[in-house]
């Protein structure tokens, strides 16, 4: 183990990968520090432009766009306010205050650096959990597969953002945009209202270019007359002391492993990762008070936990097949059009390739701390470039990019209409993560559905054996339940107390 | 469609009066390969035997780019050389499951619906189990099986040779076993190994390859025994009648002109006389001939002949 | 009983955007419903093609009644939200959709070349996001000429993609 991850360590570093990855890493950065632009913007604009790439280098780029997309976005939240990509929310409620009291600089630093400790942190899981993973999933048959895609579904359903009832809507309508054509059980026909264009249903790539771009497109489009002034950084020192450091240790440490479990679990970013390491830090803090006016805390909380998710979330991709959040629903893409057959024998096959990723992931950590640290007022005077140039061109990127993959108009067409498909539930606050995933783990969900239940006589209640899906399926229920349990109960302690106090 | 079609044929018109031939040297771009499986499969490893034969040597000007389209038992990728453009840009490599997908009513569409252009030898067949199987030999297997009929599970493809040869096998030896869609060569290996099913069918090159990480070769379905698995019996040795070589087939789309098929069948041939790539392909247990379209044409009508009767079982829910 | 659902199922804070939400989401479940009758009964594996779609279906009716539950549970429907801090510009949004649909139409009817249209729609469209703010406007023609070009040889020479033609 140690000696493939040294090994993958010494070929990122040679010359051709070490330039992707820093190609990547600068590109993420840039992407996620412009309000607008999203990482899922980036990595699915790019997987057109690598088809001719070597599979590696392709997947390493992206890899390092992913992590330099999610660091990038502390610099507007700090700076701008507007959080250049949707995980750095949380950093900022403190880290604008902070700057907006003159310690732009220190507030950065903060950021800076609890990514770094954040994704290392991650990377140390994933090189210590990933084999070991990948293993138990060899044991894994259809059913355990359906139970487990029917899990991430509800899980990311319930834990997104808004309501649960949009989220499951979400993750139902991604599954309903993923079964027309022909199926691949039994090779009938389905859903295409006999147009033959649709028979191989609607792409990946169109779909995700669509809901990630096209529909961002339309967005900041409305939004073109926001703009913000960013406060300056002047000549403030970004790399902080030791003591500084040492003083915020335990919060980095449990934000970085709070940031990579939700990060493991099956479909749920970055976003509700630094919420949750947040809202950890506020409740565990001596001064719960400061959060929200520029508490370092909050910052340290929100920025490692996001960089940890990142590695987390790579963990079920590269162990099962599973994408850990939407980007990696991307990346997974990538996978499959690289010719890459995911899943847990992914190990087996190519573990040079899974090596290099995990060796990209923790490179591309470094080298953000470094391009950050040195070139954060360079990315600052970069991020309020004028959206009118840059949104056109994107949009051209993707019509390419759509065209290129079968040479024909409609995947195009797919691509619009997944942008105003997008653009209506972003209006709606529905939100798309639930969508991706579901649109992306519909196959599996019905395949192993239907294979489980060729496995024996008792069909579908053949999963009663199956005791790792039986889990899985409890867990989802739970899941369901759990809010409606929560309410019943806080009702029925408001009666006892009400009929305490009657008496 | 038609709009584009017109606009670059009357294009092509008015070059070929004003320019002389050579602007129009098939291939001037790359040449897509369809494979209807995943990547790691028998198929696609072939196909990426004849992508790196193109790419060093000069056999073909252009260079071959291979797109896998798994699903549906094959269907969705062959129906996807079928459906495109037949300039020649567009082929695939698909084996005798271009008749039986029809046959199982999988498809709407058989090898009549395609220009073949010849395959690059035939491949052996045979049966394996995970090496953790309480199956010892293909006999125990049988004995258990006839004992206990629809327990012993098959992981299949639906309506390919995967899925009817291990049938025919069956119903020669008198046993009743249960049919499981798991997919291509791939999946059907990771599924034995999960413990998932029982048995399955694979390649000669796959059984070998296989054989290291996990597998028991248990049967083959040839006149001899295989030089790369000496041990492994034969079906007729144990009084089975099925003898089952899958040829591996180029196709091209329904109106490919002659020339660029000859040009493709040259290559096909130019790369099958290179001893690197003649190697290789022994090395997946081809006889490394290149099968004329004809003789290709009435091997597949031997296997829908073999293939028909089976039909009804094989539609297992109807009954 | 009526306010048992209501405690059950709680209130929309953005009522008027749900129940147009959930009427086209009850549409898409109808449409479903109608396609997968149409599925041929199963052959081979006791499931069959039209078991998914159909549960899909009812999921999405389902979820679908839930939020215009919601949203009745609503009112009366508060005041409709203003954003602050910047103007909205619907017009602009749909205009550089139309512009972007335009685009791509040209190039599937086979109207204009893949340089021509791509020169054209970078220059529409950075003029229609700047506001028509002048020098917005010629920046973004020459950005417009240099990468309809140079894209169009990068694409081709470089990427070996297909552009439409």
């Amino acid at each position: 183990m140690v000696t493939d991850l040294f090994g993958a360590l010494a070929y990122i570093a040679s010359p051709v990968p070490f330039f992707w990855v820093l190609l990547g890493t600068t590109l993420g950065i840039f992407v996620g520090a412009v309000p607008g632009l999203t990482g899922g913007m980036l990595i699915a604009l790019s997987i057109p432009l690598t088809f001719t790439m070597n599979s590696t280098h392709a997947l390493i780029l992206m890899v390092a766009m992913y992590v330099g997309s999610v660091s990038g976005g502390l610099i507007s939240a700090t700076l701008l306010k507007m959080p250049g990509t949707p995980s750095s929310v949380m950093t900022t409620f403190d880290g604008y205050p902070m700057a907006a009291r003159g310690e732009a600089g220190r507030a950065l630093g903060l950021s800076i650096g609890a990514s770094l400790v954040g994704g290392l942190v991650a990377g140390v899981f994933i090189v210590v959990l990933s084999v070991p993973l990948s293993r138990w999933a060899t044991t894994f048959g259809p059913f355990e597969y359906f139970a487990m895609v029917l899990m991430a579904l509800v899980l990311i359903a319930s834990i997104s953002q808004g309501s649960m009832v949009k989220g499951l809507l979400a993750g139902a309508l991604g599954i309903a945009f993923a079964l027309p054509g022909l199926n691949p059980s039994d090779g009938q026909l389905r859903l295409t209202f006999g147009w033959h264009e649709l028979d191989a249903g609607f792409d990946l790539l169109p779909v995700l270019l669509g809901v990630f771009v096209m529909s961002q497109i339309i967005i900041d489009a409305l939004e073109i007359e926001k703009k913000g002034q960013p406060i300056s950084v002047g000549g403030a020192k970004v790399l902080l002391s030791l003591s500084t450091w040492r003083r915020h240790w335990g919060n980095l440490l449990r934000s970085s492993v709070i940031g990579t479990w939700i990060g493991i679990l099956p479909g749920v970013g970055a976003s509700i990762s630094s919420m949750v390491a947040y809202a950890t830090a506020r409740s565990v803090s001596k001064e719960p008070e400061a959060f929200g006016t520029g508490s370092e805390e909050g910052i340290v909380a929100s920025e490692a936990a996001n960089n940890a998710n990142v590695g987390g979330a790579l963990i079920p991709l590269i162990t099962m097949g599973i994408p850990g959040s939407p980007i990696d629903a991307i990346l997974l893409g990538a996978l499959i059009l690289h010719n890459i057959q995911p899943g847990p024998l992914l190990f087996v096959n190519n573990a040079d390739f899974v090596w290099a990723l995990i060796a990209a992931y923790l490179v591309a950590n470094i080298l953000m701390f470094a391009i950050m640290t040195l070139c954060v007022k360079w990315i600052a005077r970069l991020m309020v470039v004028d959206r009118a140039l840059l949104l056109p061109v994107i949009f051209v990127a993707c019509v390419v990019g759509c065209y290129a993959l079968h040479n024909r108009m409609f995947d195009v067409w797919v691509m619009v209409f997944f942008g105003l498909v997008g653009f209506a539930m972003a209006r709606c606050k529905v939100p798309l993560g639930p969508f991706v995933i579901g649109f992306v783990l519909a196959g599996i969900l019905e395949e192993d559905l239907r294979s489980g239940m060729q496995l024996s006589d008792a069909g579908f209640w053949g999963i009663l054996d199956r005791p790792i899906a039986l889990g899985f399926i409890a867990v989802s229920v739970l899941t369901l339940i759990w809010p409606f349990a929560q309410s019943a109960l806080a009702r029925r302690a408001r009666d006892r107390r009400a009929k305490e106090t009657t008496t | 469609m038609v709009r584009t079609f017109t606009r670059r044929s009357a294009l092509a018109c008015a070059l070929a009066l004003a320019l002389p031939l050579p602007a129009f040297a098939f291939p001037d771009q790359p040449i897509k390969v369809v494979v209807p499986t995943d990547p790691g499969g028998a198929i696609d490893g072939i196909a990426r035997v004849f992508q790196k034969a193109f790419e060093t040597n000069d056999f073909l000007p252009s260079s071959v780019v291979v797109l896998n389209m798994a699903g549906a038992g094959g269907t969705i990728g062959t129906r996807a050389i079928k459906d495109a453009e037949p300039d020649g840009y567009t082929i695939g490599l698909w084996h005798d499951g271009i008749v039986t997908s029809k046959a199982m009513g999988v498809a709407d569409f058989d090898q009549t619906d395609f220009e073949i252009i010849g395959a690059t030898g035939f491949a052996d067949l045979g049966l394996a189990v995970s090496q953790k199987s309480d199956f010892a030999s293909f006999e125990d297997m049988l004995a258990f099986a006839k004992e206990n009929p629809k327990t012993v599970k098959v992981a299949a493809n639906i309506g390919l040779p995967v899925h009817f040869v291990p049938m025919r096998v069956a119903t020669e030896a008198g046993a009743d076993l249960r049919y499981v869609q798991v997919g291509g060569g791939a999946k059907r290996y990771q599924s034995l190994l999960g413990g998932h099913t029982d048995t399955a069918l694979f390649s000669t090159q796959e059984l070998v390859q296989f054989q290291e990480s996990g597998l028991r070769p248990i049967l083959m379905l040839t006149e001899e025994r295989v030089a790369d698995l000496p041990d492994v019996p034969t079906a007729k040795e144990l009084g089975i009648e099925v003898v089952a070589p899958s040829p591996r087939i180029w196709l091209a789309p329904k109106g490919t002109p002659a020339d660029r098929l000859e040009i493709l069948r040259n290559a096909f041939r130019d790369a099958m006389n290179d001893e690197t790539v003649a190697q290789q392909l022994r090395d997946f247990g081809l006889n490394p001939t290149f099968v004329e379209a004809d003789a290709v044409r009435n091997q597949l009508q031997v296997a829908l002949d073999e293939t028909l009767p089976l039909v009804p079982q094989a539609r297992q829910v109807e009954k | 009983m009526a306010s048992r659902l209501t405690e059950l199922f709680g209130a929309s804070r953005t009522p008027r955007g749900d129940v147009a939400l959930s009427l086209a989401v009850l549409a898409l479940a109808g449409i479903m419903w109608w396609q997968a009758l149409k599925i041929p009964p199963p052959f081979f594996d006791p499931l069959g093609s039209a078991v998914v779609p159909k549960s899909v279906a009812i999921a999405l009716a389902l979820f679908a009644a839930i939020m215009l539950l919601r949203a009745l549970n609503a009112r009366p429907w508060p005041a409709r939200e203003r954003e602050t801090g910047y103007r909205p510009r619907p017009d602009i949004a749909a205009g550089i959709f139309l512009l972007a649909a335009a685009y791509v139409g040209a190039m599937a009817l086979g109207l204009l070349s893949f340089e021509i249209a791509t020169i054209l729609f970078l220059a529409a469209g950075t003029a229609l996001l700047a506001r028509f703010e002048r020098r917005t406007v010629l920046l973004g023609a020459a950005i417009a000429l240099l990468l309809g070009i140079g894209g169009t040889l990068l694409f081709t020479h470089v990427f070996y993609i297909d552009l439409p033609r």
